[in-house]
This record gives C-alpha cells, structure tokens and sequence, in this order.
C-alpha cells in the first residue's frame, strides 16, 4: 500500500515535470519571434516614377502652294530627314500650266488698272483747275477788304492827328509872344540889378564886420600892454564897434538904397508881365472850344468808318473760302485703281512663287533636320492650305515627357532633379531637372511632367523611365514602415514591453496609436512624441499581433 | 536531550523568542517603541472592528463546534461497529479534508453566488434565492463550510472514543434490560465525556482554519457577518498597526492557552 | 432494516462532502460552449441561475490539453506548491522525529514544561504568530524567499506531538533489551524506534501533507513576488472568464492530496486519533 502510494506520486510528478517542460516548449514555440528597430531621425524620400516617351520640343510644319499635284512623296512618317532633304515632288506640267494662266490673268489686270488710271486722271484736273480760280477769288477778296481797311485806318489817323495838333496849339499864336517876350525880357533885367543891389550891399555889411573884428583885436592887444604898464584905462568893444560902424553908416545906408530902388523897379516889371497875360487869356478861351469840338467830330467819324471796314473784310474773306472749300470738295472716293494694283501686286507674288516652285523643279524639301511624324498629302492629289508634311525637328532639341498622378504632385518641382533610364537599357542619363508640369489636358487626374534631355542623348519616340526623389527635412521619429499597421484610419504600432510575471520577465507587445506626418515606401514619421527613441518597436513579426501578446525578440 | 535540541533550538528562533518580542511590543507604541503600558489593550477594546470580529467569532463558535459535536457524534455512533459500508461512508466523509481549499474555493464561488446553483434549485421549490455571501446568509455558508470540512475529523475521533469503551458494559446494560436510547444516554455519553473535551479543543482549533475559505472566496473585507479574528489580523498587518497586533495576539494566545490548560485537565483527569 | 434507513440518510451528507471532486471533474470536462451557457448568469450575462449537470453533455480534454501544454505559468506554481510542500515535510522529519523520540523516550529535566510549550504553540494559529514570524524573517532575510515559509514550518510542533504519541507506543523492554546488547542511543533510535514509530511518521507527513499542500496564509503575508506562490494562493486569482482554466487547474491541484488521501488513509486516522487519545 505503501508502495503504490509513492509510487503513483513519483509518477504524478514525473507527468507534471515531463508537461512542465513541454508546455514551456510549446510555449516559446507558441509566441511569435519579433524583429524590434527604434525610431530615429530620418529624411524620408519621395520617389516618383514614371515610364514616358521622347519629344521633339518643337514641331515644323512644311507647308507648299494650295492646288498643286503631288507627283511623288518621298518620304515616310518616322523616318528621320536631314536639312534639305527631297520630301516630295510636284508636277511640274501642271505647275508650269498655272503659271502661265497666272500671268496671262497678270496682263489682263495691268491692262485694265491702266484704264482706270487714265480717267481717273482726267476728272482731277477738272478739280484742280476749279480750285485755283475759287483761290484767286479769296485772295482778290482778302486784298481789297485789306484795301479799305487802310484807307480807313488813314482817314482816322489823320483826324486824330489834327485833333491832337489842335489841343497843343489851343495857348496863343507867335504875333502876342513878342509882347510877352519882351515884358518877360524887362522883368528878367531888374531881377539881375535887384540881385546886383543885394550884393553890393552884403559886401558893404561884410566890410564893416572884418574892420570891427580888426579893431577889436587891437585893441585887446593895446589894453593887454596898458594894463601892464600904467594904470590908465582901456576902450571897451561896444565902444570901438560903435566908432566903426559909424564910420561905415553911409556906405552902407547908400547899399541898402540902391537895393530897395533895384526892388521897386523889379515889382514893376513883374505886375505888368501878369497884366499882359491875363489878357491874353481871356481873348483866346471863346474860339478854342468850337475847333476842338468839331475835331473830335471827325476823329470818330473816321474811326467806325475803319471798323466797318475791317467787318466787311471778314464777310468778304469769309465768302471767299467758302469758294475755296467748295472748290475742294473732294469727289467720291476711287480707288478702283489701287484696289487694282494690289490686286495685281498679290498676282505677281504668287506668280512669283509658282515661278520659284518651278525654279526648285517641284522639289520641297526638308527645312530642318527632323523625323517626319506627320505626312497629309498623298500621292497625284492636289495639295491644301494646311501642313503637308510635318517635322518633328531635332534641331531645337528633345524631351522627355511622361505622366504621373496627380496624388504625386507633392513630391516633384520644377527644377527636381530627375534620373533618366532608357528602356533599352541604356546607360541612365544623370544631371537632368524637370522642366514642366501641366495638368494633364485629357485627364485631369493626371500632370504630364516633361525634361528637357540633351542633344543626340536619345532618339525621338525611345521609351525611358524618369525618376525623382524628393527629399523630405529629416524628421525626428521616423519608423519602418513595415512597424506601421493602420486599423479604421488609425495608425498604430506595437512596442515590446517586459512585463513581471510568475514566469519571470517576458516581452509583451503594447499597441501604441500614433499619428503619421509623412512616408515613404520605406518609413514613415511620426509626429514627435508619439514614440520615444528608447522603445522597442515592432518591425516584423512571425504573426500577427494583438496588444498584450507576448513574444521573444530576434537575436540581432 | 540531544534527540530534543535542534527542534528546541527551531522553536526557541522562530517561536518563542519573536512570541515573547511580541509580547514586549504589545505594551509600546507602535512607531516610537515607547512603554506605554496597556494602552494597546485599552485601544483594541475600544476598537470596533475587534469587537465586531471577536463577536463574530465567538458566535461562530458557539454555533459550530456543538453542531459539529453533536452530528459527527451521531453519525459516528451510527457508524461504529459497521464494518465494510461504514468505512466508506467514513472515507467519503474524510475527503473534504484532501480538497485543498483552493479547489473548493471554485465550487463556494458558484453555489453560492447570487445567480448560482444553489439559488437555482432554491427557486425550483419556489423559494426566492438570495445572495449568500453579501448578505447575513454569509455566516451560514461559513457553518456549512467549517462543517464539511471537519465533520470526517470529528466523526473519526469520536470513533476512537467509542472503541474505547469496552463491549463488556454494553452487554452488561443489555442484561440488566437497558435500551438502545438507555445505554447511548447511561453509558456511551457518560464514557465518551473525556473525550469530549478533547473533541472540542480540537475542533475549535481546526474552526480557525475556517478562515481560509472565507478569505479566499470572499476576500480581505466580507459580509460582516463572517468577518472573523483573522482578517482582523491580516488587515491590522496589512495597514502596519503592528501595535494593534501584538496586544490581540497576546490576548489571542491567552484565550487559546487557557483552552490548552482545560485540555490538559482533561487528560489529566481522564489518568 | 433500521441500518439500511441509517445509510440511506447518510448516503446524502457523503456525497455532499464528495460533491466538489465530481463538481470539479465535470467542470474540468466541459468545453467552452457549454461552460459559458453554464456560467453565463454568474458572469452576469443573463438573467436567470446557472445552471449545472451532473455530468458534462459534451467532454472534452481541451481545457487539459491547454492547461498541460499552453500554461507553463500553472507549472511554476505547481513546483512552487511541490517545493514548499517537500521542504516543510523534509524538514520535520529531520527535526521532528529526533525530537518525538527524544520526549517519547528520554527523561531529562523541565521535560513537562517544555513539552507543554509545545503543545501550547501547536494549538496557536498562524495569525497569532504571525506577527513575530514576519519579525523573525524580516530579521534573517527571508522576507520574499521560499525558506521564509519552509523553516517556520519545519520546526512547528504539531509533527512532534503526533509522533511522540507513536514513539510513547514503542515497549520500553525492547528499547532495553537492544541497550543490554550495546547499542547506543543513536542506534536504538534508527534500528527501533524508527520502524516500531514509522506508523506515526507516516500519519504526521499525511497530515502534514495536507496541511501545507493548502498553505495559504504564509505564502500570502511572505511572500510579494507571485512567481514564488504556491498554487493554492494563484488558484483563487483566476477570475471566472477562465473558468475552464480554473477547473482545470482546481483538478491539477486536488490529485496529489487525492493521492496521498487514498495512499495513506488509515495513517491520517491514525492520525488523528493520536492527537486525541489519553496519554
């Protein structure tokens, strides 16, 4: 009994360990071996794509004379021509046809242009000759109106000119100036003696003055020794100038005498100059006024003749032009002539042209070097208005053109530089940008994106592939975008977390949403904070994961 | 001596030595390790979780050990001297003690939830259901528990006791024209008295084992009706009242001593 | 006719008490389908009362199969329980015996006293002691370690009461007779004493075992670190959306003492009576 006890839990325990170690078996096997990377900085890159073809930048078209027949073409589309290439040939006979019926039509055309200009030529000297006399007569009419505008002009000076003499001689005649004169003349010599007088006498005070000075000064001279030497008493001045003036009274009371006579006659004299003139005045003042009166008279008389004669000249002159103008009155226009002419000038141009078509032998060719892309003109029909053959030219260089998506137009710019790979495996054409982007004009989801190629780099219609990366600034939390999963428009990723359990430590995954700023094919970044670079993130795993799943890491 | 000592030596480390330190700190204070006399006692009295946990406690007690006194006595009784079907019926009633707790702790949480299988067939005699473990109920799954547990227990000592009374007095009332009822009552209790006290010790002491079905199916804060000494303890030890702790302790220890001592004089008198 | 009645109304209470086996293997047996429709009121999923067969309609092992194969968490806490379980029962019986046999068969002073002691500490539950072992342990270090809940256990006293009550069995004469043939002390223990006291060894590490396999409060106080509990304490922490899992685990946990149950039945009895019977 015993026995069997210990020996059923030996066996229990034996069951226990073999499942022990089997279910940690099976448990490791169990939880998925994850790839963990951390987040970091970054530049994400952009790269569009996209297949596309060569162009010709421009296109040429190559154009001859409407209604020719085409004899022979000779070339196709897609062939490549060099400058001055034979593209196709024109009839010759047919051509040497229409010229001749051109110029015939030409001469037909002169002929009659002629015609019109003869008679043409007749009509207007029939104008020129009216207009001259109609210019003579304004003339004549200018001159005669100017005519009796001077001899006006004259009658009025001259009746100005007499009123005004008259107002300067209105004071007296040349018969009563001789009395005037002489009263004039009398009175002129008794104010000289009256002056005369007064000088004399002036001299005479003058005189006595110098002698009483003398005295006076002598005698101070005389007193000074007296007072000196005796005791007997000098002269004082009043005393002396009195004794010269005494001496002197009768010369000077003579001076004063004569003065007053000299006065006396010149008063005279003056009152009968007065008397003299007043009466002159008084005669000359009744005639004076009648004279001037009628003067004035005349003057303006004179002066609305003058005006009246300068208004007749402006209705003169004015009829005159009239004459003038209706003289120039233009006929209908005619320019029968020139619209002739120009008709004719358009005739030889296209005479001339068909004659230089003739000239090259009915031979176009090639202006460029190009492929012909387009032919529209078949073989023994005639030619159009429009474009025979076009020409993709070479000349002026090649493109590359492809379309991308418009979801693509972030990531390409003008200027990108851009990555050319032939499709027959040419070697990849580096150094390029992108030249243009347009919207597509068919589909508007789509640009059309174009680059300039170099020279002779590819032919035109090669197939190549563009590629642009754009770079991104680098971003602070950039993960692979393998780490990325997204569930109803929310990105998450898992992080691998140890959590305690009784088993020990193990490796959990957390799911951590986050939001995406940018990616690429490759990564992806994250706005900043939504991770930390110290996490482990999920980059791979065996299965797939739900939050709290454990799993075991890569060894890397 | 020698056979003694490394068990002694064990005792003394892990027992008596931190038991007396236990002591000691019942009369300080918890944080400054100051004497304060029996100030600890004073506030544990005063506690009203304590009261509320000893009453519990007491009245668990005083409802289960008789209980399970008297029906383990009667099935034992019932039981000895039936010799093959007995022992299995035994067996069977000895296997609750190989449940581990952890196990049953399941089967509690089931029966007795408010939804459970217990008001399930409740309610097919049409009796409303309850829920047992929130309720003043709690305490009677606490009963049944305890009872479960230990009734194999019991009835196992009270086989012991019965097999120790000898055959000659049965035979001896049966001549002098006892009854069944006669010599249960005249001789088979008067008999069985010694190992009563026995009985009952122990099976207060299994009852504070009780505690583990309680803490595991209801947790550290159960209905009130079942919150026992023991989560008092663990939560005190749970919030550091170490204070608290060793002052219950210590009264805890005198109580179950003064239970020892009574055992001790009955096998003593039993001698 | 009165006997058959006896065992009919007793038939009742013993398969109440053998109920939770069968509970628990019907549990364990159910799929997933049908443990949820089972459950669902419980679970709070619809009205009504769980309801609950005798049997499941439908067995699976899936639940086994996932247990045993998918959960290497339940087997740390399964040689959790063994370990603890082993060292405690080691343990005693290098400490314990010796000492049964030392108060069995040796006279030596304060042999009452301290044996009184013994008993005394055998009847303290854990809760009362539990305050000076966490002391005792925080002091050695143990706190968070396996042996913090082994030696306390190991030098408990309950074992050497048991067995000192086999040992006192043992007939002094033959002890004496092997002296008066030289043997010594030590012999006399391995040569005699163990085989005539094996019966009470076995009963103590039966009922040892039953104990400790069920030990909850240590691990619970001891231990923080949930890689250390044993599965009794992890068992009631799988909530009921596991409940698969958690019968499971409930099945895995009741075999072993099942085992020693069956194993080792009388012994427990024994046991039992030990603690019990006069002196």
């Amino acid at each position: 009994m015993r026995k069997k006890l210990v020996g059923a839990l030996a066996g229990f325990l034996a069951v226990m360990l073999v499942f022990t170690i089997l279910s940690r078996a099976a448990d490791s096997v169990g939880i998925p071996r994850v790839s963990t990377d951390r987040a970091g900085k970054k530049v994400i890159g952009h790269p569009v794509s996209a297949a596309g073809k060569i162009e010709q930048n421009q296109e040429q078209a190559v154009f001859t004379e409407a209604n020719q027949r085409v004899k022979a073409i000779h070339v196709n589309e897609g062939q490549q021509v060099e400058e001055g290439e034979l593209l196709f040939e024109l009839d010759m006979e047919e051509l040497e046809d229409q010229i001749l019926t051109a110029k015939e039509e030409l001469e037909k055309k002169k002929l009659q242009r002629q015609d019109t200009i003869s008679s043409k030529e007749v009509s207007a000297a029939n104008k020129a000759n009216s207009r001259a006399n109609a210019e003579i007569d304004y003339q004549n009419a200018i001159d005669a109106a100017d005519a009796a505008i001077q001899q006006a002009k004259d009658k009025w000076d001259a009746a100005k000119q007499a009123l005004k003499n008259y107002k300067k001689s209105g004071t007296g005649d040349s018969g009563e100036d001789s009395v005037a004169g002489t009263l004039q003349k009398t009175c002129n010599e008794k104010k000289a003696a009256y002056e005369n007088a007064v000088g004399e006498r002036e001299a005479t005070e003058q005189e006595i003055n110098e002698k009483i000075q003398a005295a006076l000064k002598e005698n101070s001279e005389t007193s000074d020794e007296t007072k000196s030497g005796s005791g007997s008493d000098p002269l004082t001045e009043k005393e002396i100038e009195a004794q010269i003036r005494a001496q002197y009274q009768a010369a000077l009371d003579m001076a004063i005498q004569k003065e007053e006579t000299a006065l006396k006659e010149l008063q005279a004299a003056e009152a009968a100059l007065d008397e003299y003139k007043q009466n002159q005045a008084a005669s000359a003042a009744a005639s004076q006024q009648t004279t001037k009166e009628q003067l004035k008279q005349q003057a303006e008389e004179a002066r609305i003749a003058y005006e009246q004669a300068v208004q007749d000249k402006e209705t003169q002159v004015n009829n005159a032009a009239k004459g003038v103008r209706d003289a120039n009155l233009a006929d209908a226009s005619n320019h029968s002539d020139q619209v002739e002419s120009i008709g004719i000038d358009q005739d030889e141009r296209n005479l001339k042209k068909l004659e230089k078509l003739k000239e090259w032998g009915g031979k176009i060719l090639s202006p460029v070097k190009g492929v012909v892309s387009k032919v529209f003109i078949t073989t023994g029909d005639r030619t159009t208005d429009g474009t025979a053959v076009l020409l993709a030219d070479i000349s002026s260089g090649l493109r590359f053109t492809a379309q991308i998506p418009v979801s693509q137009e972030k990531y390409i710019a003008r200027l990108d530089e851009v990555i050319l790979k032939p499709d027959n495996n040419g070697k990849d054409i580096q150094g390029l940008t992108v030249d243009t982007i347009s919207t597509n004009s068919e589909d508007p989801g789509l640009l059309d994106v174009t680059v300039q190629i170099p020279e002779n780099a590819l032919e035109i219609g090669a197939g190549a592939t563009m590629k642009v990366n754009k770079k991104s600034e680098p971003y602070e939390i950039c993960v692979p975008l393998s780490a990325l999963y997204k569930e109803d428009n929310q990105y998450y990723l898992f992080v691998v977390e140890g959590t305690e359990t009784i088993l020990g430590t193990e490796q959990t995954v957390r799911r951590l949403d986050v939001t995406v700023i940018d990616q690429n094919s490759e990564y992806a970044a994250l706005e900043n904070g939504s991770v930390t670079t110290e996490q482990d993130i999920v980059t791979d795993s065996e299965k797939l994961l739900e939050a709290g799943d454990r799993v075991r890491l890569n060894e890397s | 001596m020698l056979f003694v000592l490394p068990s002694f030596i064990g005792v003394v480390i892990f027992l008596l030595v931190p038991f007396l330190d236990v002591i000691r700190r019942s009369f300080t204070g918890a944080v400054s390790g100051a004497f304060v006399g029996i100030e600890n006692y004073q506030t544990i009295f005063k506690n009203a979780a304590f009261a509320l946990a000893a009453k519990n406690t007491l009245r668990f007690t005083i409802v289960c050990i008789p209980l399970l006194l008297v029906v383990s006595l009667f099935i034992a009784v019932f039981l000895h001297g039936q010799k093959q079907f007995g022992n299995i019926l035994k067996s069977s009633f000895l296997v609750p003690m190989a449940i581990p707790v952890a196990s049953v702790v399941l089967l509690w949480r089931l029966l007795f939830h408010s939804s459970g299988i217990l008001n399930g067939i409740l309610a097919k005699f049409g009796i409303p259901g309850m829920d047992w473990m929130n309720s003043k109920y709690a305490f009677g799954v606490l009963v049944f528990s305890y009872i479960w547990k230990n009734l194999g227990y019991d009835i196992v000592l009270w086989i012991a006791g019965l097999s120790g009374i000898s055959p000659d007095i049965y035979e001896a009332a049966k001549v002098d024209g006892a009854g069944g009822l006669q010599c249960f009552t005249r001789i088979t209790l008067p008999n069985l008295l010694p190992s009563l006290y026995t009985i009952t010790v122990l099976s207060f002491l299994n009852s504070f084992k009780v505690f583990r079905e309680a803490y595991l199916v209801a947790g550290d804060y159960p209905h009130e009706s079942m919150y026992l000494i023991q989560h008092l303890f663990n939560n005190w030890f749970r919030e550091l009242s170490l204070d608290k702790i060793a002052a219950a302790a210590v009264i805890n220890a005198l109580v179950i001593f003064c239970l020892v001592m009574l055992l001790q004089k009955a096998w003593v008198k039993e001698e | 006719m009165r006997k058959y009645i006896g065992f009919a109304i007793l038939i009742i209470p013993a398969f109440v008490a053998c109920y939770p086996i069968l509970f628990l293997l019907t549990g364990s047996l159910m799929g997933q389908m049908e443990l949820s429709r089972n459950l669902a009121p419980v679970l709070g999923g619809t009205d009504g009362y769980m309801e609950w067969s005798l049997l499941p309609m439908y067995p699976t092992f899936r639940y086994y199969v996932e247990l045993l194969l998918d959960t290497p968490a339940i087997f740390v806490m399964f040689w959790n329980s063994v370990k603890m379980t082993a060292g405690i029962l080691a343990g005693q019986l290098l400490v314990g015996v010796p000492a049964a046999w030392g108060f069995a068969k040796f006279k030596f002073p304060g042999k009452k006293i301290l044996f009184m002691i013994y008993i005394i500490l055998m009847m303290m539950p854990f809760q009362v002691l539990m305050l000076s072992e966490y002391l005792v342990l925080d002091q050695l270090h143990l706190l968070d370690d396996q042996l913090g809940i082994i030696l306390p256990a190991a030098f408990s006293t309950f074992p050497v009461f048991i067995m000192y009550r086999f040992f006192d069995g043992v007939p002094d004469a033959i002890i004496e007779s092997a002296k008066l043939d030289g043997a010594g002390h030590l012999q006399v223990f391995v040569l005699i004493g163990l085989p005539l006291g094996s019966a009470g060894i076995v009963s103590a590490m039966v009922l040892g075992f039953l104990e400790y396999w069920n030990l909850i409060e240590q691990p619970l106080t001891f231990l923080k670190d949930k890689s250390l509990w044993p599965m009794a304490l992890f068992l009631p922490n799988i909530d009921l959306n596991h409940a698969g899992m958690a019968f499971v685990t409930s099945i895995m946990t009741l075999i072993p003492s099942i085992f020693v149950f069956m194993g080792g039945q009388d012994y427990l009895e024994q046991g039992i009576v030990a603690s019990a019977v006069k002196e």
